[in-house]
């Protein structure tokens, strides 16, 4: 029987509780502020209605498919068949993705129980079980690369860790799943996250997936983002109602996801697409494929719903162009400290480089022109003489080191509460801390673990010991710095 | 291409420890929650109910890692086994056809109004579900109780989808449609306890107390008597389609039951004090759902079935005082 018969009968369960008040069963603090009636979520309706035959049809069928790859591919003749560079970036992305889905399933869980009308409930049960897929898939297939390549061990442990990364995207995904309203996270979740951002992760790397030769990959992210183009969906209803009864909250919170959003995904998708890429893959640049996955469909989306462009929308602009590049030159001087390698951007890169932010990149030339300068002036494989010494200083409210801005003005600044100095790398940043400032002052900055004796001083023992990285795991030079076009002179 | 130094290691450092090839249940589902360790990294009104209902709660273990479902479900293999069995109901409705017109009146009725009112309940038992899964301090927990949740929605479509079949075939007799749908869930007197237990059972907060009423002491009495009983109430009145649709909404709830007692078996194993917790959460909500199953047999006419007695055994089967 066509579902389209039957479907409404089970969509609408909500009833008025009478042996418990509405409000004991929909806390304020966890199913989202400010509190509304029944009534006012009436109406609340997902464009895409699935059942739950469906659901596993479906998704069984994507599982069998996927499964199907894998066997053709296995995981030797994968691993050996890939740039270098390229490998770096599946080591990043399988590791920053794998448990963050995860507290996307326990986000979804908490909407499937405080969720406001039982069809939001429902997708949202759905969506916690995509979620598990999307844990699920990563960690089943890189936890065979293991045996081949040890930094693939940090699919499953990053978060286990006091990576200065895992403390970065642990503060983004404990504010938006774990630790968030049912409604916030509708928001800043299945709104912004998945609405605005996943496509440019999902469609634009899995175009350049299949350029590379990845298969696995490209199949791996293509089906997942069938998923989450079905459990977004959640988002926009429940922001049309939060627009009708609390316009403010709806424009702060999506302020606040859209600038947190986009630092995570310049950091993981924009250094992926414009650093770690094979220059012969590359088609269009990070910031061509935000301005045409992110930046046009949110800016008419927010248009519909009657919502403005958030207020810092200069600063994202400037950031478009300098951000990632800022955080890669400073993730390159301090490789050490993470799990995966990196590629030295050679005249060939630096050229397309240049075509692609043809404003901002001659900023970036003289930072390259050292660090290259430093390996030429060593020998291949000396990487710590081609590193940072001292450990760099991070955002208190993003927790990632102070990269915005351009390498001539650095965009930090600070703000006093209480008696307490905070340091950020961003205005936005620093406002999102200023609207909640008892939510952000819990974790402590890498710095000011430092200085409270938690965290060594020292950059190797940092590395070694809280950091978790042994030698063999820790980033370095793709190619150990011997590159063609880096001539070494007689010494 | 030079591998990486390999110092042997064949799998995730957090399964190292087992000095064998990890299963793939193992892999995909151990230590997925970091925050249990390292904490919440923002302070807001959920990071403080996580303080109150995960880390305060009386029930703990030394490492909730010893749980495994016993059947060692993973998304692929859920979501295989569940559309085998949707198939088979699909199978099932569709042979229904003209069978349906010669029900007897007074079942048709009877069962029309049994599936309106179960879909709210059932909605509620999936809400449960999700908050413990939501709550749970193990991810092989929170994965159970999300394929649970799941299972609740499931339960939730079929018996949408076999009430509209029912109308179909009775166009005659729609006297089911014109009735305020919700109206015996909230007024009609035998629903009432059950109402009251799945409320009360939606604010009890603490993720340990939630998970044993829910899964130790309701569900096993509520799924007894909607699905098998209920389903030999079917066949006797020849309606094998209800039957047989019940028949496989209750392999569901076996398995809530398998993994549950999997769960009390890793709580008691691991620290004696928890039968005194789980002994006192079984006490408190027994009373409430043996009224609420009672309930459900006089709405549904059951009374006097086998299983209606048997209410208590679950949590007896699993080793504590029911």
């Amino acid at each position: 029987m066509g579902h389209e018969r039957w479907h409404a009968l089970a969509r609408d369960l909500d009833w008025e509780p009478s042996y418990v008040s509405e409000r004991a069963l929909f806390p304020e603090e966890i199913a989202g502020s400010p509190f509304r009636p029944r009534a006012d979520w009436e109406g609340w309706e997902e464009p895409y209605k699935t059942t739950f035959a469906e659901y596993v049809d479906m998704q069984s069928a994507k599982e069998r498919s996927l499964l199907a790859v894998r066997e053709a591919f296995g995981s030797a003749r994968y691993f050996r068949s890939l740039d270098r560079s390229w490998l770096s970036a599946v080591k990043l992305h399988g590791a920053t993705l794998a448990l963050a889905e995860f507290t996307a399933v326990v986000g979804n869980l908490r909407a499937a129980r405080f969720g406001r009308t039982s069809s939001w409930r429902t997708a949202a049960c759905f969506g916690a079980l995509d979620e598990i897929r999307h844990t699920q898939i990563p960690l089943s297939f890189m936890s065979e690369l293991v045996r081949h390549d040890a930094q693939f061990d940090w699919t499953h442990r990053l978060y286990h860790t006091n990576n200065w990364v895992s403390v970065a995207a642990r503060s983004v995904f404990d504010d938006l799943l774990l630790a968030s309203t049912a409604t916030e996270l509708a928001v800043g979740a299945n709104f912004v996250f998945e609405t605005g951002f996943t496509n440019l992760q999902f469609v634009g790397l899995t175009a350049l997936a299949d350029r590379v030769g990845d298969h696995l990959l490209r199949s791996m992210l293509a089906s997942i983002q069938t998923d989450e183009a079905r459990h977004a969906q959640i988002g926009r209803p429940t922001l049309e109602k939060l627009v009708a009864h609390a316009p403010d909250v709806a424009q702060q919170l999506v302020d606040k996801w859209f600038w947190r959003t986009w630092l995570l995904f310049s950091v993981v998708t924009g250094i992926t697409m414009d650093y770690l890429t094979p220059i012969e893959r590359r088609t269009r640049s990070f910031k061509e494929l935000v301005e045409e996955w992110v930046v046009e469909q949110f800016i008419a989306a927010l248009d519909e719903l009657g919502l403005k462009r958030p207020w810092y929308w200069h600063v994202f602009e400037r950031s478009l162009e300098t951000y990632h590049h800022m955080i890669y030159a400073s993730a390159y001087s301090y490789r050490t400290t993470v799990w995966f390698d990196f590629a030295l951007p050679g005249p060939e890169e630096r050229a397309w480089l240049r075509s692609h932010y043809p404003t901002s990149w001659p900023s970036f030339e003289p930072v390259w022109d050292r660090i290259t300068e430093l390996w030429r002036a060593t020998d291949p494989g000396v990487e710590l003489a081609v590193h940072g010494a001292a450990i760099p200083t991070f955002c208190s409210l993003c927790h990632l080191v102070l990269a915005h801005g351009s390498p001539e003005r650095n965009d930090a600044c600070h703000l006093m509460h209480g008696a307490e100095r905070f340091v950020f790398c961003s205005e936005p940043c620093r406002w999102i801390f200023e609207q909640e400032p008892e939510r952000y002052t819990k974790t402590l900055d890498i710095v000011k673990r430092v200085l409270a004796g938690v965290a060594p001083g020292n950059l190797m023992e940092f590395v070694r010991h809280y950091s978790e990285l042994r030698h063999e795991v820790w980033g370095k030079d793709v190619h150990a710095g011997e590159y063609p076009w880096l001539e070494r002179g007689a010494r | 291409m030079a591998l990486r130094s390999l110092a042997g290691q064949k799998s995730y450092w957090h399964l190292l420890e087992r000095r064998r090839v990890p299963t793939r249940y193992e892999v995909t589902t151990s230590k997925l929650h970091y925050y249990t360790a390292h904490g919440l990294s923002v302070a807001t009104p959920v990071a403080a109910w996580y303080d109150r209902h995960q880390s305060k709660s009386p029930l703990v273990v030394d490492d909730w890692e010893h749980f495994a479902d016993p059947t060692e479900t993973t998304y692929t293999s859920y979501t295989e086994s569940r559309s085998e069995r949707e198939r088979h109901v699909d199978h099932v409705l569709e042979a229904a056809g003209s069978r349906d017109a010669s029900l007897s009146e007074a079942w048709a009725v009877a069962l029309d109004r049994a599936l309106v009112t179960l879909r709210y309940p059932r909605h509620g038992l999936m809400m449960a579900a999700a908050y413990a899964g939501s709550m749970a301090p193990s991810g092989r927990l929170t994965v159970a109780l999300a394929f649970q949740s799941a299972d609740e929605t499931r339960h939730v479509h079929r018996l949408a989808e076999r009430l509209t079949a029912l109308r179909d075939a009775r166009a005659a007799h729609r006297d089911g449609e014109g009735r305020d749908a919700r109206r015996d869930w909230l007024e009609d007197p035998p629903w009432q306890p059950l109402r009251r237990v799945v409320e009360e059972l939606l604010v009890a907060y603490d993720w340990g107390e939630c998970l044993v009423a829910l899964n130790v002491v309701l569900k096993p009495a509520i799924d007894a008597l909607v699905l098998p009983v209920l389903a030999s109430r079917a066949e006797r009145e020849a309606d094998v389609v209800t039957a047989q649709m019940l028949a496989s909404l209750d392999k569901d709830a076996a398995w809530h039951r398998a993994w549950t007692k999997a769960f009390v078996d890793t709580a008691l194993a691991r620290r004696a004090d928890n039968r005194e917790t789980l002994e006192r959460w079984v006490d408190r909500w027994t009373p409430r759902v043996a009224e609420a199953a009672d309930g459900v047999a006089r709405a549904l006419d059951l009374d006097g079935t086998p299983a209606h007695t048997s209410r208590d055994a679950f949590a007896a089967a699993c080793g504590l005082r029911g």
